[in-house]
């Protein structure tokens, strides 16, 4: 009897804590003349969920209310949670958090995005990209009313063309680690916008590849990639945008451009 | 035409007058408008590029920071090697015309200054410190050419494949290097 209550009473002794360090990019607009700083959290990792994503929500709730991030899905589909964390892009809900104590992790915004509030980057620029390549399908037979009365048939060849394109979930974690698209991103597309772009010039249901080709003739909105690759080395996907853009390289190369002016203007 | 000729001297005036408003000028989309083909662009697209030129209008009015990017952005080797590429690129695009051109009007030829370095008798090692500085750019450039010749055909993109041809040709533009100093 007594032996049994040593054990119980052994078994609920409390764990040691492990405090690990974070140190988060903050800064508020509503402050005025306020510099970005960076400002250190610590954790107990034993009462904390793996990701960084947990740790996040847990010292908003416990510790700083005000820090402010994006994040919904929690389980890497939705991309809100991008950020630069340990010096990579990624999702905070899919990066586990480093167990090293000694270390502190360090959490920045996408790079070379202008910041709305702590982490969370104005995408306006790179929504309105990915607007401007008409991410439809779009097809010649005209006329609207016909739209839905068939399938638009498509082998399974084709359909394998798209594995690997259509999965990417915009979150941006790509273009923001790419250099020629920090330097230039009012004109280079970027690597998520490009992969895009890729997908539906190659699904064989589009009739508008032609001229989606021609709308990238000139010397940034694709040829600003110099093939750094440091797109497929960030995405949290295991995606590969670097592959999709040297593609398109390859398809401007070889199509008709004059063809496709011809019908651009029509 | 015109509102693309207006965008671009108005960038070009900001650069000369205001030299604090170099750097945000940088940022300011030079003629958005001249890139997509105005006659051809869509409602779809007309709608994106309003919506850009308002987000660089908006950015810039409220004074948004911009976040970090070089300082804390962790060295790929893709990234590194890149660097390298176009580093080695510039350093001989530059002295090899200059060297050139020197020697072109300097008097003598290149072997009396080849007798005059012999004669400084300097360190080995600095001499050899030298050539390794000389050949290095000449022979990863060229290696790493070649690879970026196979991702103009596409091949070797995924990441697997990227790691490994650029761990090898590091590996082999430093041989190379080593056997130009010390063989030839």
């Amino acid at each position: 009897m007594q032996t049994r209550c040593a054990q119980t009473s052994a078994a609920t002794a409390p764990e040691p804590a492990r405090m690990k360090k974070f140190a988060v990019y903050r800064w508020d607009p509503e402050k005025p003349g306020d510099k970005p700083k960076m400002q250190t959290y610590e954790v107990d990792l034993n009462t904390c969920g793996p990701m960084v994503l947990d740790a996040l929500i847990k010292i908003k709730n416990e510790m700083d209310p005000t820090l402010t991030f994006r994040r919904s899905c929690r389980e890497g589909i939705c991309g809100s949670c991008s950020m630069n964390i340990g010096g990579s892009n990624t999702l905070a809900c899919l990066c586990k958090i480093d167990d090293n104590l000694g270390k502190a992790t360090k959490i920045y915004p996408l790079p070379h995005m202008y910041v709305i509030k702590d982490l969370v980057p104005d995408m306006s620029n790179f929504y309105a990209q990915y607007r401007s390549i008409e991410p439809y399908l779009k097809k010649k037979d005209g006329s609207d009313k016909n739209i839905g009365d068939k399938q638009y048939l498509q082998t399974t060849g084709d359909r394998a063309k798209l594995d690997g394109l259509y999965e990417c979930i915009l979150c941006a974690c790509c273009s923001t680690s790419c250099p020629s698209y920090w330097w230039n991103s009012d004109k280079y597309l970027g690597p998520a916008v490009l992969m895009q772009a890729y997908r539906w010039m190659v699904d064989s249901r589009d009739d508008y590849t032609s001229e989606r080709l021609f709308q990238m003739e000139d010397r940034f909105s694709v040829y600003r990639c110099h093939t750094i690759m440091n797109c497929t080395k960030t995405c949290p996907k295991g995606l590969n945008p670097g592959l999709a853009i040297g593609e398109i390289k390859k398809m401007l190369a070889k199509y008709n451009s004059k063809e496709a002016k011809q019908l651009a203007q029509a | 035409m015109a509102a693309m000729i207006r965008a671009s001297f108005g960038k070009g005036s900001a650069l000369l007058t205001n030299n604090a408003a170099l750097l945000s000028s940088r940022l300011q989309p030079v003629v958005v408008t001249q890139l997509s083909h105005t006659s051809t662009r869509s409602q779809t697209g007309d709608i994106a590029y309003k919506e850009m030129e308002e987000f660089w209008e908006k950015n810039r009015r409220l004074n948004r920071p911009l976040s970090p990017h070089l300082r804390i952005y962790n060295p790929e080797l893709t990234s590194m090697l890149s660097l390298c590429h176009r580093a080695t690129g510039i350093a001989m695009a530059v002295t090899v015309p200059f060297v050139a051109a020197t020697l072109l009007g300097l008097p003598g030829d290149f072997s009396s200054y080849i007798e005059y370095i012999k004669d400084l008798h300097l360190n080995p090692a600095i001499l050899t410190a030298a050539k390794y500085v000389l050949a290095f750019p000449i022979c990863y450039h060229y290696i790493n050419g070649i690879r970026h010749l196979a991702w103009d055909w596409a091949i070797g993109f995924d990441l697997k494949t990227t790691y490994q041809s650029g761990y090898f040709v590091m590996a082999l533009a430093l041989l190379v290097t080593a056997g130009f100093v010390h063989l030839l």
